[in-house]
């Protein structure tokens, strides 16, 4: 049983956490012993000043967990889920118009994609033949073709998509979910990053970072490969060894906290020990995917010859596994770092877009795919919002002397699925060449307004004062998509 | 010259001027301006109405079908009386029934029951309310002095600040708890003060000390102690959001950031005055020229997030400068004015009096500041270092020519075996010479073809020698004139006349802007026999880069310029990609091979040394002509307003009118500015600094948002004290350890943290102070005491920091996990390099923040993570075996011994007979290690 704490969550409940534990009440010497003592003493009382305890949204909720994945490098908006008829027409003739900005040197003629794009499901979608397991779910996937960043550098624009600003310092949208509503489960990390084996994504741990909210709220990054950083006992300890030093530990404790009875904080420390205890049993079993069926290790393509796309596709199990087990938010990452050669390791395919994206997009695809049918098949796609992000797109026109496309902020799609989203729905569209956001022109702050709508919070309201100023994810921006909204 | 007054009175002035409260007078910089007219009953009024009852009782809401706006209004409903006390309104505010948010203070419902005797007169109609930013607000009062009333408590007291926490304790109904016990003591003050556990015989020595003034001597001690900087440093550069990388995209370290860190400690411990503590930081490049170790100071403006790869559009530009000043500003605002200014940079401040131009005179203030690194001042010593360094650098140099005319001769050794024809070897980036027959030349010009990886060549110096005249005849000193084909754009390392300045390396080199071409030429003052051509891409003994290295060329003279003779080519030449230098190494003979063994440690020894003579750079900003500042509408920079010069905020006062002053020259800006925020009349910046004080001593501050002293933020628990403590470190003369001397000797600071029912009912959170608090150890503290215990901690101060990561850059900075705590990490925490962005599982976990972000005020957080990285961490399982190392040796073989020893050094006290017994049960099971890894776990290890 979980202890529901009923109250919205205000700054002020964090702005002096004396007070916060003051306001709850009388006895807390006795509470916190019984906690101590008690064998599922998690679930009492004294559980109130945990950070993480589930809490109630500000409406009634359409999904109750997370999972986004995260395409680092920038993906072909025009390459993979917006198809640009004109563009083909028009393919190497000279853009008209304004000058492009670029970041990385001189832009030549439009160049059409690669690929051929067909019509899927009942919604007649167009998609690239890059992704043809993708391209069978178009029906529960509401796409948003018109989005902008405000940087067109990896870095900043990664930050962007996770935390709304360009800087470092700034809460990951996985911390802000779970700040408002706590966790499920406190025998795992509420907040988990995967990062891709090929390495962390540009700007690393800033991705999942909590900012200025507390510490608690922090992503904890792993992946089947990588554990929980400290899981494991020292190297030589045994069972027994680390069985008896919990219980002198505890032994200690238990007699200080009779010396300083009233501090609330010592008792939960207590039981911070307890749950790591349990989450040092919880999580190597949830990385183990032993148990996993053949049939579902196929599904996602876990078996495949190709080892990242293995890999990834292991990841995706593992995230579907944390979400059974009630973590809030996960990031899978598909993609790493920058390298030293363009789209070698994530999508930022500058040079050689064709060779690149044959690369990652049959890593990214089935795995991705089947994360979704899995959810869908196990029931839990009704309470879970997928996304499928990446931090801006790409330019039509190709880089002078290569085939590849330079970075572009102006406009880029990103997409969801599951839990209160309207499958078969394709919000907005860049201009007929593919270059700017032209109809329904959305933002991030949007983007990041309409996922924390669908879980239940109003991104107006989800505040912490932070140096002078309520902080929120959406800054001072942000409009729900409604469109999107089933 | 003094500030420019602020040319637009607001146009609240009249509502709030006549309340005649020093508030309004000081909220519109009006004082000396007429303010104190007497006000009549009508304004008087409608400044309470306006403040206290518009807000809902205006024509649009009509909370309670009552609309106070207009004379008309009132009157309908009914609201006055011919006596006054009978006027619903009087009853209501007298009652306390409104404002809902409290009981007026006397003197507005005596204007109201006036205003009501007098027929309720309307000053003017319709009345509005006060926007939030139009109120008053507490922290712009001036500061007032007063003297603490009586209390039951008295008695008690050990100076004046235990009085006016008595007085708040009384009027609750609480009382002060009992004094805690001398081991508690010691470790909350040592704590406090150096961020460091008491040693055992501190602690013995404390406890044996029975004389009245024991606990004074140990505070002088700690006061004294170098420590006490280090801990109070920490506070500080959390405030100032200082970090040790750039952040943003590349995230690079910044590696000259420490000399302010270090300035910090130093400043501290030395007691530097805080006024001048903070003239320094913002103008020490005028206030303490040619002190190297004060001009550092001036890091403090530059501490923040800088974007290192900019942008080429002109939007792109002027963002990325205004980010550079929107951080200065900001940081300089919340630090030493508790005001958030930045709120300020695209409207008026929507709760505080910060009109948007305030904003904008403080950019302006700051206009000329750059972020990078500057050069110190020279010392004797560094004089001395150079001339040395410049010894060092030649044997360098001759060293490197012997390592590169070995690698030769093994490569030649190598064909030979192979029965191959050796040729001459490939060219090298770092020295090539041409030989030639003596040939008379006045021109000598060297034609680059190819370049090794096709980038437009390089070259650092072209010298030209000869049989008849000794040394390189081709230096601009001896009259040379270089010329070249052309130049790469926008470099000012990059120089035609660095061909013949005599310098080397990539700083003194010329590129051509043509990629793998381009040529490069000397013309002598004379004509003269020359016979040898030297050249290199960077033969300087630093970084020695290898790229734009010329593979083609051709080397042509010429008497008179017109007709040209070549006398040497690179077409000889075998290709570096031909080279197998393993094997080549392996050719040489044996002498051969000791002498390039020989050499190569003498590189490296050279090598270090040099580095201890790189001259002194720190990341503490250059300064020179300010931009122009405009008011940008919505902060938009496409969208300028007018010009804004410099200037203080508009809402504090600390004078009379003085003249327009003609924009000043740079550094007077920043001055004028230091001086304005240090003037006894600034009501803001001493009672910001005391509070800050008061927060890491009580746990929380008097207010509770220390770098928000605005609307927004929390109001005084205890704001006669504050204003107390503020003249005490004014009339102290600004010195800190006063100040925190008179803190820790309090009677309240000496308090046990106890539990007390009854009080915790009155006062749970302990705004009011009946007990001390019992705080977690925050993230360094934690470290470093288990350093401390381990017997390891290094007390090395200053230089550049440990890190806490692994750094690889491959354009931008990558951050990985350390597996490894090296020796090298186990200094004090105060010295790890802070990486934006970044955050080590341990410090991370217990709620060290990020540099990112300014931090006023840490969070403490209780989570299973924590539990995870002390109980499992590679740090704390190496630190557990280094105590149980100190204790085998400090106590000896006997077990029992150990674990007494144990106690002591990690919670300060001998071990009961139980704790004992089950110590040693388990460290005999399971070795002394496992413990110690318990004892370091321990709540009574973590609370003081």
């Amino acid at each position: 049983m979980k202890h529901h704490d009923p109250r919205p969550l205000t700054h002020d409940r964090w702005l002096d956490r004396r007070q916060f534990l003051g306001d709850i009440g009388t006895g807390l010497g006795s509470i916190a012993l019984a906690c101590m003592l008690a064998e599922e003493a998690a679930a009492g009382p004294a559980k109130l000043d945990d950070p993480l305890a589930p809490r109630s949204s500000h409406f009634p909720a359409k999904a109750k967990r997370v999972v986004q994945i995260l395409c680092p490098g920038a993906v072909s908006h025009l390459d993979t889920f917006e198809y640009k008829p004109e563009l083909e027409k028009r393919h190497g003739m000279p853009m008209s118009g304004e000058k492009i900005v670029t970041f990385q040197g001189g832009n030549g003629n439009l160049m059409k994609s690669p690929w051929g794009f067909r019509q899927h499901g009942q919604s007649g979608k167009h998609v690239s033949n890059l992704f043809p397991h993708l391209a069978q779910c178009v029906d529960d996937i509401a796409f948003v073709h018109s989005l902008t960043a405000k940087s067109n550098t990896h870095g900043p624009a990664m930050l962007q998509i996770n935390t709304g600003f360009i800087l470092e310092g700034f809460p990951s949208m996985g911390a802000w979910v779970t700040y408002g509503l706590g966790t499920e489960t406190q025998n795992l990390p509420a907040f988990v990053a995967i990062p891709d084996v090929r390495g962390n994504p540009p700007n690393g741990p800033a991705n999942w970072n909590s900012g200025f909210l507390p510490a608690a709220f922090q992503g904890t990054s792993f992946n089947t490969e990588k554990p929980i950083a400290n899981l494991k006992p020292p190297s030589g300890s045994t069972a027994k060894e680390e069985g008896d030093l919990r219980s002198f530990l505890a032994n200690l404790n238990a007699a200080h906290l009779r010396r300083h009875p009233g501090h609330s904080d010592l008792s939960a420390r207590i039981g911070a020990y307890e749950l790591a205890a349990r989450m040092q049993l919880s999580a190597p079993e949830v990385t183990d995917l032993a148990k996993e069926s053949g049939a579902t290790l196929k599904l996602y393509g876990a078996d495949s010859e190709n080892p990242l796309k293995a890999a990834y596709a292991k990841n995706c199990i593992l995230a579907r596994r944390l979400l059974e087990r009630g973590v809030r938010f996960v990031q899978v990452y598909c993609g790493g770092p920058a390298s030293q050669v363009d789209g070698l390791l994530n999508w930022d395919a500058h040079k050689t877009l064709k060779a690149d994206y044959e690369r990652h997009a049959p890593i990214m695809d089935q795995p991705t795919a089947a994360l979704l049918l899995d959810l869908k098949h196990r029931g839990m796609l009704k309470d879970t919002l997928l996304l499928w992000c990446t931090e801006f797109g790409r330019m039509p026109t190709h880089q002078t002397g290569s085939e590849g496309r330079d970075h572009n902020p102006e406009g880029f799609t990103c997409w969801m699925a599951g839990a209160g989203v309207k499958g078969g729905t394709s919000y907005g569209a860049t201009d007929e060449l593919g270059y700017k956001a032209a109809q329904d022109v959305s933002t991030i702050y949007d983007f990041h307004a309409t996922v924390l709508h669908l879980l239940g919070m109003d991104h107006t309201r989800l505040t912490y004062y932070h140096n002078g100023t309520q902080r929120r994810l959406t800054d001072v921006h942000g409009h729900v998509i409604k469109p999107v909204l089933a | 010259m003094p500030y420019r007054r602020p040319s637009s009175p607001r146009r609240l002035a009249p509502t709030l001027a006549v309340l005649g409260l020093a508030s309004a007078a000081a909220l519109l910089g009006l004082t000396g301006q007429g303010a104190a007219a007497p006000a009549p009953a009508a304004e008087r009024a409608a400044t309470v109405l306006a403040d206290r009852c518009l807000s809902c009782h205006n024509a649009e809401k009509k909370a309670g079908g009552i609309d106070l706006s207009t004379r008309a209004a009132f009157t309908a409903a009914k609201l006055g009386a011919a006596k006054a006390d009978d006027s619903r309104l009087v009853k209501a505010v007298v009652s306390g029934k409104m404002p809902p948010t409290g009981k007026l203070p006397a003197a507005e419902i005596a204007a109201l029951k006036a205003w009501v005797a007098a027929d309720a007169p309307y000053a003017r109609e319709p009345l509005r309310a006060l926007l939030p930013s139009e109120r008053p607000l507490w922290s712009l009062e001036p500061i007032r002095r007063v003297t603490p009333r009586k209390t039951r408590f008295d008695r008690l007291a050990r100076n004046t600040v235990d009085r006016f926490v008595f007085a708040g304790l009384e009027q609750k109904g609480l009382s002060p708890s009992a004094p805690a016990g001398k081991r508690e003591l010691l470790r909350r003050v040592s704590y406090d003060l150096t961020g460091l556990p008491p040693t055992p015989e501190e602690m013995a020595a404390f406890l044996a000390d029975r004389s009245p003034e024991a606990y004074e001597k140990v505070v002088e001690r700690l006061l004294a102690s170098p420590a006490y900087g280090e801990r109070w440093a920490q506070h500080w550069l959390d405030v100032v959001r200082y970090g040790d990388s750039h952040g943003y995209e590349q995230n690079h370290l910044r590696a000259n950031a420490w000399p302010y860190r270090d300035y910090v400690i130093r400043a501290l411990n030395q007691d530097t005055p805080y006024d001048r503590f903070i003239h320094e930081q913002l103008a020490a490049d005028v206030v303490a020229k040619g002190d190297p170790r004060r001009e550092v100071a001036t890091g403090f403006l530059v501490a923040g997030v800088h974007d290192t790869v900019g942008n080429s559009t002109e939007e792109g530009k002027r963002q990325q400068r205004a980010n550079d000043l929107d951080d200065i500003v900001s940081a300089t605002a919340e630090t030493f004015l508790g005001l958030t200014v930045g709120c300020a940079k695209c409207h008026d401040h929507k709760f505080d009096p910060i009109p948007q131009v305030d904003y904008y005179r403080l950019a302006a203030v700051f206009a000329g500041v750059r972020h990078g690194e500057r050069p110190l001042p020279e010392t004797a010593e560094d004089r001395e270092r150079r001339v040395q360094a410049d010894g060092v650098r030649q044997e360098l140099r001759a060293v490197l020519g012997g390592l590169l005319d070995l690698q030769d001769e093994g490569r030649a050794a190598l064909l030979r075996q192979r029965g191959a024809e050796v040729g001459r070897p490939p060219t090298s980036p770092r020295h090539n010479t041409e030989r030639f027959a003596p040939v008379r030349a006045r021109f000598v010009r060297f034609t680059v073809t190819a370049t090794r990886d096709g980038m437009e060549p390089c070259l650092d110096e072209l010298e030209v020698f000869g049989p008849d005249l000794p040394g390189n005849l081709a230096l601009a000193s001896r009259g040379g004139k270089a010329a070249a084909s052309s130049l790469y754009p926008n470099a000012a390392i990059h120089q035609i006349h660095h061909l013949n300045d005599g310098k080397y390396g990539n700083d003194w080199s010329w590129i051509s802007s043509e990629r793998g071409k381009g040529w490069a030429q000397i013309e002598l003052k004379e004509p003269a026999r020359i016979d040898r051509v030297a050249w290199a891409r960077d033969s300087s003994t630093g970084r020695r880069l290898t790229d734009r290295c010329p593979t083609g060329y051709r080397v042509e003279v010429s008497e008179d310029g017109a007709s040209w003779k070549t006398v040497a080519t690179g077409d000889d030449r075998a290709q570096e990609a031909e080279r197998q230098p393993e094997l080549e190494v392996k050719a040489l003979g044996p002498e051969q091979a000791r002498v390039r063994s020989e050499l190569l440690a003498r590189q490296e020894e050279l090598e270090d040394r040099l580095e201890s003579f790189s001259p002194r750079m720190a990341y503490v900003g250059s300064f020179g002509e300010p931009d122009p500042i405009y008011l940008l509408k919505r902060g938009d920079v496409m969208q300028r307003g007018d010009e804004v010069g410099p200037g203080p905020l508009s809402c504090v006062s600390v004078g009379d009118d003085a003249p327009a002053a003609a924009p000043q020259s740079e550094p007077q800006r920043r001055l004028e500015f230091a001086r304005w925020l240090t003037d006894r009349r600034n009501p803001l910046t001493a009672r910001v600094m005391v509070n800050r004080i008061w927060h890491h001593h009580f746990g929380r501050g008097l207010v509770a948002t220390p770098s928000d002293f605005g609307h927004n933020g929390e109001k005084p628990t205890h704001p006669e004290l504050l204003d107390w403590l503020a003249t005490e470190l004014m009339n102290g003369g600004w010195k800190l350890k006063r100040l925190h001397k008179m803190l820790v000797t309090t009677y309240t600071y000496r308090q046990s943290s106890a539990a007390n029912p009854r009080a915790e009912a009155i006062d749970a959170g302990n705004q009011y102070l009946w007990r001390m608090p019992l705080r977690r150890l925050d993230a360094e503290a934690l470290r470093d005491s288990v350093l401390a215990a381990s017997g390891k901690l290094d007390r090395k101060m200053g230089g550049p920091g440990f890190r806490l990561f692994k750094y690889n850059v491959v354009n931008v900075a990558i951050y990985e996990d350390l597996e490894e705590h090296g020796p090298e990490t186990w200094r004090r925490s105060v010295y790890h390099q802070r990486a934006r962005g970044i955050r080590d599982d341990l410090l991370g976990s217990f709620d060290c923040p990020e540099s990112s972000q300014k931090n006023p005020r840490r969070v403490s957080t209780t989570t299973a993570l924590q539990a995870l990285s002390l109980l499992n961490g590679p740090f704390l399982t190496q630190q557990a075996g280094f105590l149980a190392e100190r204790l085998r040796k400090e106590a000896g073989a006997s077990e029992s011994a150990q674990v007494a020893r144990a106690f002591q050094i990690v919670f300060g006290r001998a071990p009961s007979a139980e704790e004992s017994k089950s110590a040693v049960a388990l460290a005999r099971q399971h070795g002394l290690d496992t413990l110690c890894r318990g004892l370091l776990n321990a709540n009574e290890f973590l609370y003081y």
